[in-house]
C-alpha cells in the first residue's frame, strides 16, 4: 500500500511538471521594448514577404498585410497571375548588353524591384506578377549608351517584347569643361552626365561621359524634349572634384553648351590637426551647398595627426577610430568648421556609452541574443554610419556593451524556433543607458498554406514578418524561415495579445 | 629421445616446476611483459582527442544564392545564410562580415551564433544589410564594384588590431568558413 502511494505521488509531480511547463507563460504580450503603448510601430498588422525560386532561376516576390483579427485563421497564400516576359534591348539595330530594373506601378515598398541580366543578343526573360512596371534599362556600355525608361502592363504572357532606343526621340548634346574663363584651360578628366528625375524611384541617366585633353564631351539624352540636369563629377584620372549639379540646363533647343567654367570651384587648401587618441581615425569631411557636394574621406597617423588637402569652405566632419568596435572613443561630429581657418584643427572624441541590461529567462532555456545596429548619429549631422553587432549575455541574463552613440535598433532573440524577438523603437543612445529586466514574449503562430494555383515548380520558399514604421513607413523584417511548398506555421508577434 | 635431468638435482626441480601448466602461464607472462617493456620499442600510442573540426557554412542556404549580385537605387541588399554545421557543439561560432576589406580593413558587422541550447550539429545563420550609402563606405557612383564577404569561425577573432589580416586574423586553432559576393551598383547611391 505504501509502495503504491509512493508512486502516485511521484507520478502526480511529474505531471504536475509537464503540466508546469506546457502552460508556464514564457514572457509577457508585449513585444516592444519600452513598452506597446507608445510605439511608432504599426501593432494592428503584421506585414509579409513571401519569396521563392520559380523553375530554379526565376526569383519571385509577392507580399500582403494582415490584420490581427486574421491571424487565428489558417492563412492562405494563393499564387497566381504569374506571367512570362520575355524579350531583347536594341540599339541602333544592335543588340544591348544592360540590367533591365522592373519597377512596380504604383511602387510597394516591401517589394524589392526585380533585376535582369540581358545575354549577348540583348535577350532577357523573367516572371512577374500581373500589374503595370516601369522598366529602367542601364546599359553596361555605360560611357555611350544612355539609360531608358518604357511601360509595360503585364496580363497575359509576353513572349518577344522589342525594347529598341527610338532614333528619333533622342538628343546628342555637346560640350566642354574648362579650368576658368580667364585662362580658358580645358579639363580632362571630368565625368559629366545629364538627368532627369522621373519618379522617386527612377531618376534616368545619359551615358557617362568622360572629359578628353581638351575638355569635351559628348552625350546621348533618350529624350528629345523633356529637360534634363548635368552633373560633373571626378573621375578615377583627377579625383579631387565635388559632384557640381547645374539644374534643367538642358532644353528642348540646346545641341551644344556654352564651356562650363569649374572658376566658382573653392581651391584647395592644406591643413594640419590633431586628434585627441593615441590611435588611428577616419576623417570624413563633407561640404554641400545647392549646387555642390563634396566629401574627402583621409587618415590621422596612430597618433592622432593629420595633414591633408581640403577646398575652401564650411564642412561637417565626422570622425570615427579606425578599430571602430573596440576602441574606447565614440564616432563623433563636428558641425560648421570652417577651412582655412588661422588656428590648427584640434578635435577631441567622445567616449563611447554603455549599453546593459538583463535578460530573464522566464523558464526559457534557449540562448538569448541582443542585436544592436547603429542606423546614424543621433541627430542630422551628417553621420551616416552604420554598424551591426551582436553579443551573448553571460549565464545569467546580464549583458553590458560599449557604443558609439548614435541610433540605435535593439532587436533581442533566441534559438528558440517558436519564439517571436523583442524589437526596439529607433533610439538615441548618447549617455549610459540600463536596459532593466528584460522578458521575451510570447508569441503566436500563423499557420497557414501556399495556394499554387498555377502548379508552377516552386523551390527555396522563404516568409519573412515585417513591421511597419508608421512614420518613415519602413518595414522592418523580425522573423524570416524556410517553408515547406503546402503548409506553413510560423512564429509572429501576439498583436492579438496586446491591451 | 629427450635426456631428462638426474632426480634430485636441482635441474630436476627446475623442469618440474616447468611442468606446472599454471606456473608455465605466469612464467610466459611474465617474459611478456618484461619484453614489451624492456625489450620492445613501442610506438607512442595514445587515445587521440578528436582534433577542431572547422564550421560549415551550408551553401544550399545562402541568399542571395548568385555571387553575383545587383543593387538598384535603393543601394541595399540583404545577405544571408540561414544554416551552419559544426560539429563541435559546445563551440561558439564568430562571424564578421566584410564590405570593400581591400579599402576599408575593418568589418561591417560582428555576431555570435551561440551554442545551441538543445545539442545539435546544425545551428542558425546570420545576415547583414548592406547599405552602399554607409559613409563608411568608398566608391558610391553608379557601375561601381563591390565585395561582401563573410567569415565564420569557431574560435574569437584576434583582438590585436595589428595582427595580419587585420580585423580577420584568428586566434590559434580555429577553423573557419568563408563566402563572398561580388555586388555590382547600378545606381549612384551618394
Amino acid at each position: 500500500m505504501k509502495t503504491v502511494i509512493s508512486y502516485s505521488l511521484i507520478l502526480i509531480l511529474l505531471l504536475s511538471a509537464c503540466k508546469d511547463s506546457a502552460d508556464r507563460p514564457k514572457g509577457t504580450g508585449c513585444f516592444i521594448l519600452g513598452g506597446c503603448e507608445d510605439t511608432d510601430y504599426d501593432l494592428d498588422n503584421i506585414y509579409f514577404r513571401l519569396s521563392f525560386y520559380i523553375d530554379g532561376k526565376y526569383l519571385f516576390y509577392q507580399t500582403g498585410t494582415m490584420n490581427k483579427s486574421e491571424i487565428s485563421k489558417d492563412y492562405i497564400i494563393t499564387v497566381e497571375d504569374v506571367f512570362t516576359l520575355c524579350g531583347r534591348v536594341e540599339y541602333d539595330d544592335s543588340p544591348v548588353y544592360a540590367s533591365i530594373r522592373f519597377i512596380p506601378d504604383p511602387r510597394d515598398s516591401m517589394m524589392p524591384s526585380v533585376i535582369v541580366d540581358t545575354d549577348e543578343r540583348g535577350a532577357f526573360c523573367t516572371m512577374l506578377k500581373g500589374g503595370r512596371y516601369s522598366i529602367l534599362i542601364s546599359p553596361y556600355k555605360q560611357d555611350t549608351i544612355p539609360q531608358l525608361v518604357r511601360d509595360v502592363e503585364l496580363s497575359e504572357d509576353i513572349s518577344d517584347l522589342t525594347i529598341s532606343y527610338p532614333k528619333d526621340d533622342i538628343r546628342l548634346i555637346y560640350g566642354s569643361v574648362i579650368l576658368d574663363t580667364k585662362s580658358g584651360i580645358p579639363v580632362e578628366g571630368i565625368n559629366v552626365v545629364a538627368f532627369r528625375q522621373i519618379s522617386n524611384d527612377i531618376i534616368l541617366k545619359s551615358n557617362i561621359s568622360t572629359t578628353d585633353t581638351n575638355g569635351s564631351f559628348s552625350l546621348v539624352i533618350p529624350d528629345s524634349k523633356a529637360d534634363f540636369s548635368l552633373m560633373l563629377s571626378g573621375s578615377q584620372m583627377n579625383p579631387d572634384w565635388p559632384n557640381i549639379t547645374f539644374k534643367d540646363i538642358i532644353t528642348e533647343s540646346v545641341i551644344q553648351l556654352q564651356a562650363i567654367s569649374l572658376g566658382s570651384i573653392p581651391p584647395s587648401r592644406q591643413i594640419t590637426g590633431n586628434v585627441a587618441m593615441d590611435e588611428r581615425a577616419k576623417i570624413i569631411a563633407t561640404m554641400k551647398t545647392d549646387s555642390m557636394s563634396y566629401t574627402k574621406s583621409f587618415t590621422t597617423d596612430t597618433g592622432g595627426y593629420f595633414e591633408t588637402n581640403l577646398r575652401e569652405g564650411t564642412y561637417d566632419i565626422v570622425i570615427a577610430p579606425e578599430d571602430i568596435y573596440n576602441s574606447i572613443w565614440s564616432i563623433s561630429q563636428f558641425k560648421d568648421i570652417k577651412i582655412p581657418d588661422t588656428t590648427t584643427y584640434k578635435f577631441s572624441l567622445d567616449r563611447k556609452t554603455t549599453l546593459k541590461g538583463r535578460i530573464i529567462s522566464g523558464g526559457n532555456s534557449h540562448t538569448p541574443q541582443i542585436h544592436l545596429s547603429r542606423m546614424s548619429g543621433c541627430r542630422d549631422a551628417g553621420d551616416n554610419i552604420q554598424l551591426d553587432t551582436s553579443i551573448l549575455p553571460d549565464s545569467d541574463g546580464y549583458f553590458s556593451t560599449y557604443l558609439s552613440q548614435g541610433m540605435y535598433r535593439i532587436v533581442i532573440d533566441s534559438d528558440d524556433p517558436t519564439g517571436t524577438p523583442i524589437v526596439s523603437n529607433p533610439l538615441c543612445i548618447e549617455t549610459d543607458m540600463d536596459l532593466g529586466e528584460i522578458q521575451l514574449p510570447n508569441s503566436a503562430q500563423l499557420n497557414g498554406k501556399i495556394e499554387n494555383k498555377l502548379g508552377l515548380p516552386l523551390s527555396d520558399i522563404r516568409l519573412e514578418i515585417l513591421l511597419k514604421q508608421k512614420s518613415t513607413q519602413e518595414f522592418v523584417p523580425i522573423i524570416s524561415m524556410t517553408i515547406n511548398k503546402e503548409s506553413f506555421s510560423v512564429p509572429i508577434p501576439n498583436l492579438d495579445g496586446l491591451q | 629421445m629427450t635426456k631428462l635431468p638426474q632426480e634430485g638435482t636441482s635441474s630436476m626441480l627446475f623442469y618440474r616446476l616447468l611442468q606446472n601448466i599454471y606456473l608455465r602461464y605466469t612464467i610466459a607472462m611474465a617474459v611478456l611483459i618484461l619484453n614489451s617493456t624492456y625489450c620492445v620499442d613501442l610506438p607512442d600510442i595514445r587515445v587521440l582527442e578528436a582534433s577542431n573540426r572547422p564550421p560549415v557554412i551550408d551553401k544550399s542556404t545562402l541568399l542571395p544564392s548568385s555571387p553575383i549580385v545587383k543593387i538598384d537605387s535603393s543601394c541595399k541588399r540583404d545577405f544571408s545564410f540561414s544554416q551552419t554545421t559544426e560539429l563541435d557543439i559546445d563551440d561558439v561560432l564568430y562571424v564578421r562580415w566584410y564590405v570593400d576589406y581591400e579599402y576599408v580593413k575593418n568589418y561591417q558587422k560582428s555576431s555570435v551564433i551561440p551554442a545551441p541550447s538543445k545539442k545539435s550539429i546544425t545551428r542558425g545563420g546570420d545576415s547583414f544589410t548592406l547599405d552602399l550609402r554607409n559613409s563608411i563606405l568608398p566608391n558610391k557612383s553608379r557601375g561601381s564594384l563591390h565585395t561582401v564577404e563573410v567569415i565564420v569561425s569557431d574560435r574569437p577573432f584576434m583582438i590585436d588590431s595589428t595582427v595580419s589580416p587585420v580585423f580577420k586574423a584568428i586566434e590559434e586553432g580555429g577553423n573557419y568558413d568563408y563566402i563572398s559576393w561580388t555586388v555590382m551598383q547600378l545606381e549612384d547611391c551618394y
